[in-house]
Order: structure tokens, then sequence, then C-alpha cells
């Protein structure tokens, strides 16, 4: 606090006139150098969901958009501000059963905790003479029911909504032109495989049909038979590799479709384990040691929540890899069918017994 | 028979002339009126004033505010004299601290602190001739300890009866004119320095009706060090 500023401040509340120097204050406070610390913090958190984080960007949000309009507000703009950084730089946010990244190698000790009516170190809390064991077990109890309430509402219980809604979720597809020409020339060259079986006696139905001794012409058909036989087999091995390798948006689905109540296990076992810990700290009044590593594994399926309420909420979601299914998957089905009517005519004609 | 009172290389010769020059030798002063001499010369001399001072020896535990009341005892006619100063009346002792500020005189503040101002009000009968000033300083001296330095540029503007403050030789009667000066001249640098540790413009203020304001201000300035800490 300038003491410049302090002399503004005491001359708008004895009713001076300040409206001069509003513009001057709103700039110094985006410029300040609070404000761009906590823009560098959150620049590197985007995609942090819970609600802790949350209320603490939309507050930071709320103070870079709102336009001073007394020196007054400066001040407890300031304030609130320097608060924010102090919230962010402790990671007040953290959530102990649900870490991300490096926010797994934080001490359990360093976990900031309202004990008491005050934000307070977990560490330091556990360790605090003149409380009761009691109070300080039911404290922690709060706390733990906070974070584990907090983990249920903003993932457990959307992810389930999340992944019921998928399904329909109108995705702005990106249609592959390149792979659909390719898939429709591969068509007509299956097509073309069929040609032969309907002309009898000719050089192919021949080469193919009556086991004849192979001409000099009867290579050209079949280096084009395997040829087709060799790229229906890339096409529909890519297909199925793409949407298993790249296809992002599939993956998480699956993942969480598959895992709801995995995850449900994981959290309650986690948290669990996490009381445990905290209430022998207590009773044996010891340290409290260890980072949060052993209590927040779900990183990974929140990561892939994440992913999906973004792709949800945006509703404009375009993933290069992921194809116009429909379509090729007519094109796979007519591949597919020639197979089957050259299998057909193969049996047919006993060549294949 | 005669009365010689001697201090350093002076002499008075009557306990009048002697309480009218205390101020000037305030400790020796203090000393000479608790020794067995002159104690057994006023019981001898006046011992009414005899008693009254051992009433007040009994009473009074501050050296300064004993050897205050006893000067006042002895000649209650003086005018106001302390520590060397001595005033003509009681605006000149307003003056002398508004014109002084933002210093402070620690003297004069141990006056306050003491009570002494209402004492001598109380002598010279302004607590009936001018019942709204003497209930002021009452004020005053009661809470004077809630903030020493305001209320002591406080007595300085109530003593000397004006409601101008004084920053670097100009006069300022309005907030708004004063303001100004500060904030639209290049003042504001040097003025803030230390605004905020000398109370002479919240005593200020106050004057003016603005405790609200200041209140609202200290604990603005609290909370928002509170959240920066």
């Amino acid at each position: 606090m300038k003491k410049e500023d302090m002399v503004l401040l005491l001359a708008e509340l004895c009713s001076y006139d300040c409206t001069d120097f509003l513009e001057e204050k709103n700039q110094q406070f985006l410029n300040s150098k609070t404000m761009k610390e906590i823009e560098e913090i959150l620049s590197q958190k985007k995609d942090y969901v819970l609600p802790s984080f949350q209320n603490l960007m939309y507050d930071y949000e709320k103070l870079k958009s709102e336009k001073i309009k007394s020196i007054e507000e400066y001040f407890i703009k300031c304030g609130k501000a320097s608060y924010l950084l102090y919230s962010f730089k402790n990671k007040k946010y953290i959530n102990p059963l649900l870490c991300v990244g490096e926010e797994k190698d934080t001490l359990l000790k360093n976990l900031i905790i309202t004990f008491d009516g005050s934000d307070m170190f977990l560490g330091d809390a556990i360790m605090k003479e003149n409380y009761s064991s009691n109070y300080k077990i039911d404290c922690i109890k709060d706390c733990i029911n906070k974070w584990r309430k907090e983990i249920l509402d903003t993932f457990i219980y959307p992810m389930e909504a999340l992944v019921t809604i998928s399904e329909n979720l109108p995705l702005k597809r990106k249609i592959p032109v390149m792979r659909l020409i390719y898939g429709f020339i591969l068509l007509l060259a299956n097509i073309f495989l069929l040609i032969p079986f309907f002309f009898k006696d000719g050089l192919a139905y021949n080469t193919l049909m009556n086991n004849i001794t192979y001409s000099y012409y009867s290579y050209p058909f079949l280096f084009l038979y395997y040829f087709t036989f060799g790229l229906d087999f890339l096409f529909v091995l890519s297909l199925v590799l793409r949407r298993r390798i790249y296809n992002k948006y599939f993956h998480s689905y699956t993942l969480l479709f598959n895992n709801t109540y995995k995850i449900m296990k994981k959290l309650n076992s986690n948290t669990e384990k996490l009381y445990n810990i905290l209430l022998n700290c207590i009773n044996k009044k010891s340290e409290v040691n260890g980072n949060l590593t052993s209590f927040s594994n779900l990183d990974y399926e929140f990561q892939a929540f994440i992913y999906l309420k973004r792709v949800n909420d945006s509703k404009s979601f375009t993933e290069d890899h992921l194809l116009t299914y429909e379509i090729i998957g007519i094109q796979v089905l007519f591949v597919l069918s020639t197979y089957v009517i050259i299998i057909y005519f193969l049996i047919e004609r006993g060549v294949l017994k | 028979m005669s009365v010689t009172i001697k201090i350093r290389d002076k002499e008075f010769y009557s306990f009048e002339e002697f309480a009218s020059n205390i101020y000037r030798f305030q400790e020796e002063s203090f000393v000479l009126i608790n020794s067995k001499k002159f104690l057994t010369l006023l019981k001898s001399e006046k011992p009414e004033l005899f008693k009254q001072v051992i009433n007040l020896r009994e009473t009074e535990t501050n050296d300064f505010c004993f050897t205050f009341k006893v000067s006042y005892l002895f000649n209650p006619l003086m005018p106001l004299q302390f520590y060397n100063c001595c005033f003509s009346d009681i605006k000149e002792l307003g003056r002398k601290i508004l014109n002084g500020a933002p210093k402070i005189d620690v003297y004069t503040m141990d006056f306050f602190k003491n009570s002494l101002m209402s004492y001598y009000l109380r002598l010279k009968g302004y607590d009936c001739t001018d019942p709204v000033l003497y209930s002021k300083i009452v004020q005053l001296e009661h809470n004077f300890l809630e903030n020493e330095q305001r209320s002591y540029f406080k007595f300085g503007f109530l003593l000397a009866q004006t409601q101008k403050i004084v920053y670097r030789r100009r006069g300022y009667k309005n907030i708004s004119a004063f303001f100004d000066y500060i904030l639209k001249s290049n003042k504001l640098h040097e003025f803030a320095m230390d605004f905020d540790k000398n109370q002479y413009v919240f005593a200020w203020l106050e004057l003016l009706g603005k405790e609200n304001a200041i209140k609202k201000f200290e604990s603005l300035v609290q909370t928002i060090r509170l959240w920066e800490e």
C-alpha cells in the first residue's frame, strides 16, 4: 500500500472528489505485480475444474473485469488481489484426494485447512496445543468430508451424467475428404473385383476359377486382385487403429464409462486412507509426513473427465482423426460384401471346397 | 517575618514571587518544596497553604503536576506557565502548538497528558465562564491516551480557536482547498511521506467533523495491511 494512495483514500473519505484519479488507479491495479502473478499461475491451470479453484478464478475474473469506481474500492480490490495471490501461492484450492501433476508432490502437512475459523497448515493444526484431540478429529473429519464432497459434486456425479449424454453430443465433425475419396476409390476397386465373375470364359474368370495354367495376361489381373486385397486390409486396419490410438474423445469416454464404479471405489479407499493417517497423527501427537501421491490416484480419470466436459461444453468439438463413421462404415460394408460375394462365387464354382 | 527563598543564584522574597518563577526551575523547585526547611517555613508563615501542600503531596504522585499545582496554590493569579514557557492566555498556547506542527513539544504533551489544562481552566473559572470550551478540554484529556499526538494537535486547534490548518506557510480553511493543493501541485509524495505518523492533519479533519471518515480510513488501512501480510 503506497502512502500516496493512502492520502487519496483519506481525501475521498473526506468527501473530496477523486474521479480524476480513478482511471490511473484502474490501470495501476490491472498492471500490478500481484495481478500479473495471479495471471501467470492461472495460465498454467486452465482446465482445473474443482470448485475451490474455480471460485478463486471467478474472484480473479471479477476483480479484473469490474472497473474501479472509487479509491476505497481500489484499496479493497488490492487487498482482495493480495489475498487471492496468497491463496493461489499456498495452493489453498488443493484437494488431497484429487491432485494433478506437480501438486501431488505437495506435502500433506502443508495443506491449508480452516481450523478454529482461520487458515492454517494441516501439520500445524494437528500439532497445535490447547485444543483437544476430539476437536482436531472433528475438524479433520469436516475437511475430509468437504474434500470428498467436492470430488463427488464436481467429478463423480457430473461424470455419470456426462457418460450418459455423450453419445448424443452434437459434435462438429471435420469431414475427412481425402479419406472419403480414398474409400470411394477402394470401393470402385472392390466392385471391379466382382466384374470377372460375371463374364464366363473370360481370361480373368478362367484364371481364377478353372485353375488353368497362368498365362502372360493373367498376371495383371492377379496383381490387381492382390493389390486391392492389400489396400482393403490397410483401410480397415487404419480405421481400427485410428479409432483406438488417436481418438481421445472415444478413449476418454470409454475410460470413464467402463470405470465409474472403480473410480468411486478408489475415492472411498483414498478418503479412508487419508483419514486413518491423520487420525493416527492426532492420537500419537506425531508430525504429518509424506506427500499427496498415495491419496491422489484419480488424476488420469479426472483429466479424461475434464477433456470430455470441455468438449461437451464447447459443442464445437473438432478432432482431426475422428472419422465420419456413417459414411466410412458403408464403405467398409461394401468392401466386406465384395469378399462375401467373391467367396460365395468361389465356393459355388468349386474353387474353394 | 520576611521570607527569603533561594534557587540557584536567584532570591525570592515571597511565596507568590517564588511561585511565579517555579516554571523556570521546575526540578529544583520540586526538591525545595519537599525539603524539611521549606515546609517548616511554610507551616510557620502560611499554615493553611502548608496543609494544602501536604494534602497535595499525598494525592499527587507526579512531580511535574505537584510543582505545577503548588505554584498555583501559592499564586493563583499567575498566567499559564510551565517548563520555561509562559503564556499570556490560552490562545497563545494553542498558537504555539500549531506553529510548531507537525513537531511536538514533549513538555506541552506532558502538560495535557496530566490533565493540567483542565486544572488550570478550573482555577481560572473557565468552567463557569466558558463551559463549552471547558467540557471539550475535559473530554480531550479524558481521551488523550487513545491517540496522544492527535489529541495534542486538537488541543492546539481548540485553544487557538481556529479551524485553519497551516501547511507550508499557507493556511487552509476547508478540506477541498487543502487536498487540491496536496494532490494537484506535485506535493503529494512529500506530504505522503509521514502524514499518517504525525497526526496534525487528522486532528484538523476531526475538528471539521470528519471523525467517521477517519475511523473508516484507519480501519480500511488496518484491514488492507493485514491482507497484504
